[in-house]
Order: structure tokens, then sequence, then C-alpha cells
């Protein structure tokens, strides 16, 4: 009898399916399909934002350490063979370009370096170098040592206007023009044997 | 029973959805029943998925500025302790226990807080880095930079520490630690929301750096160590403080103060004086005989530096050596090495015994016992 039951519950199930199944099939064919392509968009489009939000927080740790190893090669860098002197200036810019150099979204219009050091007992920067051409990219403040008759200082400054590394277009408009733009920069100052 | 089951749930939807009314019979109306309940999974859905984006987002975004906010720590925690340690380098190499400026002396002290004592080098240097050390406050921005000295070599367990104290007593080792308090955004909303009030109002980072001297039993970088003079025994040996040693008939080096740095470089064929002479320093003060002959050379073996001219000249009314000069030619040199060989040109004593004799390099000089030494090298190396 149990059997019996399910088997005629089931009949009328079907038959009751049947009865709307025409109409259903008009309201609800494509809507998950809709959904799924809008709610897409909205998430391709958090994807992409976090992907360039990920490359800025990159590109702004990476100036840092860019800087961070040029500077300490300018102020130690004759340390690995003793007695040797220290390097030039313009060594340590390199070593900060060759950090930043190569970058996707950065092309060499868009990121700078600068290396600086004082001399004994000067009030300015002795020597200066630069590599590569941001505009937005200067000289470093000038700060002396507070010994300065006995040691100098060495200052590298690595600044970057970074471009959406996903560069995804809304109503036809490119997402560098949409995003803000925004030049990031920082200086490493280090104490040079003299 | 599957029916019944969504015709409850349709009976709200019934009541705003007045087309619904049309329906004649008690059985449920699937068109009107997907209708009402349409879109709910995904409204739901994605309500959460923004909610939980968001809040992963935020916290993302918070994490990475704290990230950064760290390798700034690391940054200023090494400039802080490589300055902290080349005022110990120079102690240990000038005989001192302070700093050049004794202003800015911290040797004496075992650690220290630059929220209440900034004069000195590490401070100035993280500072300059980006760290003021005004002092934690808590929940709220601000950074502190602390250090402390050792005799022990910190976190290396496989390496003995050569050095502990240097011959002045100045602990080898050091350490600089900056902490900072770095201010979230969206982490604190989310807290602020759930009412954690200030609980995340910030994240505290830090940095930390060893440095410390290493002792060694070949010359140190040559422009650390500034020209001295050393001591020669009855055989003729020099021994300049600098702790370079050499012996009689073989070359001896002393170690310059830095006529000439990287930030002091020497044009191309500019001349750079180097003084050597020799006077008698002896009963009287006479000279050196005349029967003294003696060169000077310019070893350009290793270390020259490209195109830089050496001139010598010499010191005495009665001259031991003579001038000379010599052209570098090398590139990637770092010294210049100026050798003055003295000696007679017979047999017998380069100096007459029962005198004692000086020989002079630039500002130094050394004191030589006369009669027992044949023959003197002396070199002299400058930092270029």
């Amino acid at each position: 009898m149990r059997a019996i039951e399910e088997i005629e519950m089931r009949s009328l199930s079907r038959i009751e399916l049947t009865e709307g199944g025409a109409q259903l099939s008009q309201d609800t064919v494509g809507q998950a399909l809709i959904e799924t392509a809008l709610f897409s968009m909205v998430l391709v489009l958090m994807l992409a934002l976090a992907a360039n939000f990920t490359y800025v927080v990159y590109v702004g740790a990476g100036i840092t350490s860019a800087g961070r190893q040029a500077a300490t090669y300018a102020a130690q860098g004759q340390q690995a063979t003793a007695g040797k002197a220290l390097p030039a200036v313009s060594a340590a810019c390199q070593i900060a370009a060759n950090e930043v150099n190569g970058w996707a979204g950065l092309s060499s219009a868009n990121w700078g370096a600068y290396a600086a050091s004082s001399a004994l007992g000067g009030s300015s920067w002795a020597n200066t170098s630069s590599c590569a051409g941001n505009s937005n990219s200067t000289a470093p403040a000038y700060n002396a040592d507070p010994e300065s008759a006995t040691f100098t200082v060495n200052a590298v400054k690595v600044s970057a206007t970074p471009s959406p590394l996903v560069n995804f277009s809304i109503l036809g408009k490119k997402a560098s023009t949409i995003l803000p733009s925004a030049t990031y920069g920082r200086t490493v100052y280090m104490r040079q044997l003299n | 029973m599957v029916f019944q089951t969504v015709h409850r749930t349709d009976a709200t939807c019934k009541k705003t959805q007045p087309w619904q009314n049309r329906q004649h019979n008690s059985a449920p109306d699937l068109r009107n029943l997907h209708r009402c309940e349409s879109g709910q999974t995904i409204t739901v859905w994605l309500g959460a998925i923004v909610v939980m984006s968001s809040v992963l987002m935020g916290s993302a975004y918070d994490m990475s500025v704290a990230w950064m906010h760290k390798q700034w720590a690391d940054t200023a925690a090494q400039a802080a302790c490589t300055a902290g340690a080349m005022d110990m380098l120079y102690a240990a190499n000038n005989g001192s226990t302070s700093t050049p400026v004794t202003a800015y002396n911290f040797l004496s002290s075992s650690s220290g807080d630059c929220a209440t004592n900034s004069s000195n080098a590490m401070c100035y240097y993280a500072k300059l880095n980006g760290y003021a050390s005004l002092g934690l406050t808590s929940n709220a921005p601000s950074n502190d930079v602390q250090w402390s000295m050792s005799t022990t070599q910190p976190a290396n367990s496989n390496s003995s520490p050569t050095l502990t104290k240097t011959l002045n007593g100045v602990p080898a080792y050091m350490n600089v630690a900056v902490t900072e308090n770095v201010p979230v955004t969206f982490m604190g909303i989310f807290a602020h929301s759930l009412g954690m009030k200030n609980s995340w109002s910030t994240i505290q980072v830090a940095g930390h750096c060893n440095c410390g001297l290493e002792g060694t039993t070949s010359s140190v970088p040559a422009n650390t160590i500034p020209f001295v003079a050393g001591t020669i025994d009855n055989w003729g040996s020099f021994e300049p403080i600098a702790a370079v040693t050499c012996w009689s008939n073989a070359s001896c080096s002393m170690i310059s103060s830095p006529v000439i740095g990287p930030n002091n470089p020497v044009p191309s064929n500019t001349v750079v004086p180097v003084t050597v002479g020799g006077r008698a320093a002896g009963q009287g003060g006479e000279s050196i005989s005349g029967s003294v002959e003696g060169d000077i050379s310019c070893d350009g073996g290793k270390t020259w530096k490209s195109f830089d001219t050496i001139t010598i000249n010499v010191l005495g009314s009665s001259p031991l050596i003579g001038n000379t000069s010599c052209t570098i030619s090398n590139t990637n040199q770092i010294y210049l090495r100026v050798a003055a060989n003295l000696r007679l040109g017979s047999a017998g004593p380069i100096f007459p015994a029962g005198n004692s004799y000086t020989v002079q390099i630039n500002s130094a000089s050394v004191t030589i016992p006369g009669g027992s030494t044949t023959s003197l090298h002396i070199t002299s190396f400058q930092n270029n």
C-alpha cells in the first residue's frame, strides 16, 4: 500500500508540474544565466581592482627594497673585500635601477632613482646620480651626518608612478583613465664609512 | 509533500503579489511561486559575498599597508644600526670609548630609547628614515626606536664570535628595534561595528637589525684607521698600531688617514703629494750621512686607481732618497702604495749605531734605533 501511495503522489506531482510547466519555462529561462553574467561582471571588476591594488602595494614595497639595497651597497659596498673603496653613487643608482627596471606597468618614463652622497664637512650633496626619467622624481633632500667631520651620508630615492596592472575598460573608458594616478617615493638614508 | 512545504512559504508572497488572486484552485501556482522566490538565493549569496569580500579586501588592504610599514621599519632599523656600528668602529680604531662627537656618545650605555635619549647617530638615522621615535601611544599612530649593546654575537649559533669587546672595552654588537603602531582603516571599521572600540585602531609592526664588529688579523678598510706611528724593535720590525705587522727586510705597511676618499676623489692626472723622509734624531741631531742611498717606488701591482699620479718629496737637509712619481694605469683599484727603501750603499747598518733615528711619513713618524737595521722597507697605504 505504501508503495502504491508513493506512486500516486509522484504521478500527481508530475501532472501538476506539467500543468504549469510551459509558463514556468517561459518565465525563468535564462534568468540564472543573466544573474550569473551580472554577478560575474561585478566579480571580475572586484578581482581586477584587487589585482591593481596589490600591484600598487608591490610597487610601494619594491621601491623601499630597491632604495634599501642601493643605500646599503653605497654605504658598505667595500666591505665584501676589506680595504676596497666605496662604490660611486652612480653604481648605487644602478643597483636601485636594476631592482625596478622591467616591472610590468612601469615604463622607463614613470619610475626614477636618485643616489646622492655628501662630503666630509659639506653642506650639500657632493655627488649625485640619477637613473631613468620619471619627471616626478627629484634628488633626495639633503641631510648632513651629525658627525659630519668623520662620516658622510648616502641617500637613495626611488619613485614610481604605476599604471594599472589590469587595464580593464568600463563603458569604453580604460582603467588607467578612471583610477587615480599617484607617484610613490621612498628615500633611504644610510651613514657611509668615509 | 514538496508542494505543501513550498506553499507555506508562498503565503507572504501572495499578500504582496495581487496578481496571484487570479488563482482558482487550492493547488499552489508554480508560476507565481517561482516569480515570488526567484532571485532570493542569488540576492542572499550576493549580499553575503559582498560583505565577505569587503571584509577580506579591507583586511587585505590594512595588512598590506602594515606590511609596507614593516619594510620601512626594517630599513630604518638597518640604517640606524649601521650608523651605530660605524661609531663603534671609529671608537675601536681610535682608542676611544666615545663617538667622534662626544655629544652623540652612546657607547657608555648598555641600552637606550630614542624617545628619551635621541642624541646619537642611531636615533638620527632612524629619524631620517621616517621614525622620529616620539614613543609608542596605545591605539594611536606612533613609533619608538630602542637600541641595546651586547658582547655576544646575536642569533648565530653556527659561528663563534671573533670579538666580544673592543680593546677599549666597548661591546662589539648591538641591536636596534623600531616599533610602530600603524593605523588601520577597514579593520577598525569592522571592529567598531562589532563593538570592539579601539581594539583595532592600530596594528603594531616592528623592524629589527643586529650588527657589530668582527675581529680581524688583516687590515681593515684603510679609510677607517688614521695614520699612526708604530714602534720598531731591535730587529727593525715596524709594527704600526693599526695591527699590521711587518718585519725587517720585508714590506711594512702603514694605513693612512683618509686623504682621498670616494667623496673626495682625485681627478685624473692630479698630483697627490706623499711625503717620505728621514732625519736623524740622535745625539746632536746630526743628519744621516750621505752614504745612504735609497729609492722610492710606486708599487703598481694591485691597487692603483686609474691615472692618478703620486709625487714623493723628501724632507731633510740631507735627503736620503730622491723624488719620484708614478702614473697609475690600472683601473678599479683602491690603494695608493708608496714604498721607501732605505739602505746603505755598502755593508753596514742603515743607521749608525749609538743614535736613534726618526723616519717620518706625512705627519707620523717612527723612531729607529741605530746600528741594528741593514734594511728598512716602509710601505704606506693610502686609501684612494
